[in-house]
């Protein structure tokens, strides 16, 4: 074997180094250390605007109310299937609590709309036309402090990227090898300071120990942009693992389909037949 | 060494980028085994008539309320797997793997390996895709790309497939869009579907999987226990003792299992079928106050352009099939020389000519079978024949030499082989060529040719994937003589596996069909059939019956439109027809 194989390796190696420890370094002492960035100003893929809720999974969970009890394919423990039994709407409705169902780790699955913005730039905001809620998404580390429990809670938020991987193809491949456009982060969320709530409008519980997690993404096909959201909620009370959903939105121009409504639940479809 | 060293800042800079890839190898699970959403996709499958949150537009709906259950219960139906666009969705693991390059060794595909569904390979090597002439499959031919740090896959030659598994369909038009995104340990797979043939606008889904460390149940356990290796491989079995070429389905207007829907979940049955509409939040202020939301109609599908140019495909070892000449022409060259299966029109011969002689390598036409008469597949028969030593010998069923002459075509000068019994069998380059007579079909003089070596068999105008089948009346022609010969079609072929691929099936026009595809198109062609029997058996018009739509759900790929060969000629083709058989 002639040398020029350990040769190339080594130059490699120290290439990937190289870089990694660049990308490790804070600003050198060679001028004013440029201002950092905010989370506005570093975000790799812009959800901002009007979206809409596509209904094409669990229409029958989703859209209609279904049955008192009906906790299909949620991982309940016999807690939640007892508090699940227990869903009394107009108990509800009674107490003021109709947005039981419009909480943070159930809005996200409700058919309606989504107004995305910048509150300044370290907080997105996220306004919902059914049950006008609003999250609020902080980037900023000391903006966790929230006094009370509510139906939004407390929710941190980042730019993240997936796990790295490493193609070597990257680096021996043609130019036409190398991904294309620019590169995308997602936005992660966690959120937790929540009220009890429901999961689904049928009364289906999460506990005020609830931590939600998701993953907010979009994709852009066929001259549509869509924005799907993975959310997994953890709740020690009535859950007895993760539960994952993913939902999507489809971009809407502007306002014109805004439709501001309380909090409301139908009364269950009752099954015929 | 220099070189090197000018690829070093390269190499820093590609580095950045190359962390935007990610790794999706491994075994993923739907969380909870069943997932924690569309478990009525997962399990028991959904109701008939859930077609909610789907855009379905008004074809997409029609194709789904004539569906039936016991459409499994056909034989060619009975391995479907699922299909690409469901896959994800279905009860279903997902095993991802890489192929390497052997020589290279940088990824040339990712496999995605699904329960129920097949074995998908998603080439990252830049490939082509395949010509439109080229066999379609249930997982479609997919190519990827990375996007930062997502996935990108795209799939087309998908078969005709299904949304949900009550008959929801999409097209052999489908073009997906995949996007698989990696989580942590969760992996997210957004599925959108176009098609212009069943659906309004596009269709999207999510659905997420865990990274799982327990093997995962890729080849059908628990589903299947007892039977993993015979499942997956799956052949065909008698689960009925009906007319094994019965095709169930419900007529329009009969399908009561969805008024069973509408009352079960308190739903107005108008509800049920408005497709796109259903999806947006605005559906259920509708459904209480009784607004009825009109459905999308169908796009009007114009025939796929023509290039005026030849397109050779090389469908197996000997045989090839040339497109662009009028009809298809079959080439089976060998060491004996060179058989064609119809000649295209006379315009096109002399470069359908140097075509066959490119792809032969120049070797001599020996035989040229007809499978019909008309000038767009015995058009080439006299220059084609005309060999330097003696004339290719020319053989069909006695009526194609009968209609020439009364035509007074050039071909009819040319002696032929003629036969008149049910078949006629040759051998040639090393495999039997049987020549199978069908009657009654396209018209009076129609043969399929199946080459048995190669596994091939050509329907000539039996079957034309880009039109509605034509049959003249006149020539003895007949709606259920086509059927007929569909059914003598899909006696031969066998599939090699969950229903597709084995047998190949070259069209008198269009692209190679298998197994699968001759099933739809004879589901197709029995399907209007009985509509318009059954309209014409109540006294309606031509009118009436057209007005009724009956080829609604199918006219987006066989309508062609602008053609001398349309919708409307069909019906009333078949129409007449089904009056006259009374």
């Amino acid at each position: 074997m002639s040398g020029r194989f350990p040769t190339t390796t080594i130059v490699l190696v120290a290439g990937l180094l190289l870089t990694a420890w660049a990308q490790a370094q804070p600003p050198g002492p060679g001028g004013p250390p440029p201002a950092p960035r905010s989370p506005r100003e570093a975000a790799q893929v812009d959800i901002t605007g009007y979206w809409v809720a596509l209904v094409t999974e669990d229409w029958l969970w989703r859209m209609v109310t279904p049955q008192k009890g009906d906790i299909t394919s949620v991982p309940m423990n016999p807690n939640g299937r007892r508090a699940a039994n227990e869903w009394d709407r107009e108990r509800d409705i009674a107490n003021g609590e109709q947005c039981k169902a419009f909480g943070a780790a159930g809005l996200m699955r409700q058919p309606l709309r989504l107004h995305i913005t910048w509150e300044g730039n370290d907080t997105l905001r996220i306004d919902t036309d059914a049950g006008q809620q609003t999250r609020l998404l902080h980037f900023a580390a000391n903006a966790a402090a929230v006094a009370a429990p509510s139906w939004q809670g407390n929710s941190t938020a980042e730019w993240t990227r997936a796990v790295a991987g490493f193609d070597m193809r990257m680096v021996f491949g043609s130019p036409k090898d190398l991904p294309k456009g620019p590169l995308q982060a997602s936005l992660k969320v966690n959120t937790s300071q929540l009220r009890a709530g429901y999961l689904r409008k049928n009364g289906v519980p999460y506990s005020d120990s609830t931590q939600l997690t998701e993953y907010f993404s979009r994709v852009t096909t066929a001259g549509n942009d869509y924005l799907t959201v993975l959310s997994i909620v953890r709740d020690p009370v009535y859950l007895t693992g993760p539960f994952l959903t993913s939902s999507q939105f489809k971009r809407e121009p502007d306002a014109a389909k805004w439709n501001p409504s309380p909090c409301q639940t139908a009364a269950p479809q009752q099954k015929g037949g | 060494m220099k070189k090197i060293m000018v690829l070093l800042p390269l190499i820093c800079a590609a580095s950045t980028t190359v962390l935007a890839q990610v790794d999706f190898t491994g075994e993923w699970d739907h969380p909870g085994m069943f997932g924690h959403e569309d478990l009525n996709d997962r399990g028991q499958g959904p109701e008939i008539g859930d077609y909610m949150g789907l855009p379905l537009n008004a074809a997409g709906l029609r194709k789904a309320e004539s569906y039936s259950g016991s459409w499994l219960s056909v034989p060619e139906h009975q391995c479907t797997p699922h299909p690409a666009a469901y896959q994800t969705w279905g009860p279903n693991t997902l095993s991802v793997g890489k192929i390497y390059d052997p020589v290279q060794r940088v990824v040339q595909a990712i496999t995605l390996y699904g329960t129920f569904g097949l074995d998908r390979v998603v080439w990252m090597d830049g490939r082509e895709r395949p010509p439109e002439t080229a066999l379609h499959s249930f997982s479609g031919f997919s190519t990827g790309h990375w996007e930062g740090d997502k996935l990108v896959v795209e799939t087309t030659h998908l078969k005709t497939g299904w949304l949900r598994r009550n008959g929801t369909p999409t097209s052999e038009r489908a073009k997906m869009t995949e996007y698989f995104e990696r989580f942590d340990n969760y992996l997210l797979v957004t599925t959108i579907v176009e098609d212009p043939v069943y659906l309004s606008e596009p269709f999207v889904r999510t659905t997420e999987y865990e990274l799982t460390l327990r093997p995962v149940p890729v080849l059908g356990y628990p589903f299947t226990r007892n039977d993993g290796p015979t499942f997956y491989k799956c052949f065909p079995g008698e689960e009925t003792t009906s007319n094994k070429y019965f095709v169930p389905h419900y007529l329009p207007g009969t399908n009561t299992l969805l008024d069973d829907f509408a009352t079960k979940y308190r739903i107005p049955r108008w509800a049920l079928a408005r497709g796109g509409a259903s999806m947006y939040p605005e559906i259920m202020r509708n459904i209480f106050s009784n607004n009825v939301v009109k459905v999308a109609a169908p796009q009007v599908l114009a025939a796929p352009p023509r290039d005026n140019a030849l397109h050779s495909v090389q469908v197996r070892d000997r045989i090839w099939l040339i497109t662009g000449a009028g009809a298809n022409v079959t080439v089976q060259v060998g060491n004996e020389g060179v058989l064609l299966v119809d000649t295209g029109t006379a315009a096109m011969a002399p470069r359908l000519l140097e075509e066959i002689r490119r792809i032969t390598g120049g070797k001599p036409i020996h035989y040229i079978i007809n499978t019909q008469w008309q000038a767009d597949h015995t058009g080439g028969n006299v220059l084609l024949s005309d060999g330097p030593i003696q004339r290719a010998a020319i053989l069909a069923q006695e009526n194609v030499g009968l209609r020439l002459a009364e035509a007074k075509a050039d071909a009819s000068k040319l002696v032929m082989d003629t036969y008149y019994s049910d078949s006629k069998v040759i051998y040639f380059n090393g495999e039997a060529i049987e020549i199978i007579k069908v009657p009654k079909a396209h018209g009076d003089g129609d043969s399929l040719v199946f080459f048995r070596g190669s596994d091939v068999v050509v329907a000539g105008d039996i079957i034309a994937t880009n039109s509605f089948p034509r049959f003249d009346t006149a020539e003895d022609g007949s709606i259920n003589g086509l059927l007929a010969a569909l059914n003598r079609i899909l006696d031969i072929t066998v599939a090699e596996n969950r229903g597709q691929g084995g047998t190949i099936v070259i069209p008198g026009h269009g692209r190679l069909y298998d197994e699968a595809d001759v099933a739809e198109y004879r589901d197709m062609v029995n399907i209007v059939r009985d509509r318009i029997q059954q309209a014409a058996s109540k006294g309606q018009t031509l009118q009436q019956v057209r007005d009724s739509q009956p080829v609604l759900d199918y006219a987006g790929i066989f309508g062609n439109a602008g053609t001398d060969w349309t919708s409307d000629n069909f019906v009333e083709a078949v129409y007449k027809n089904v009056r006259g058989a009374k």
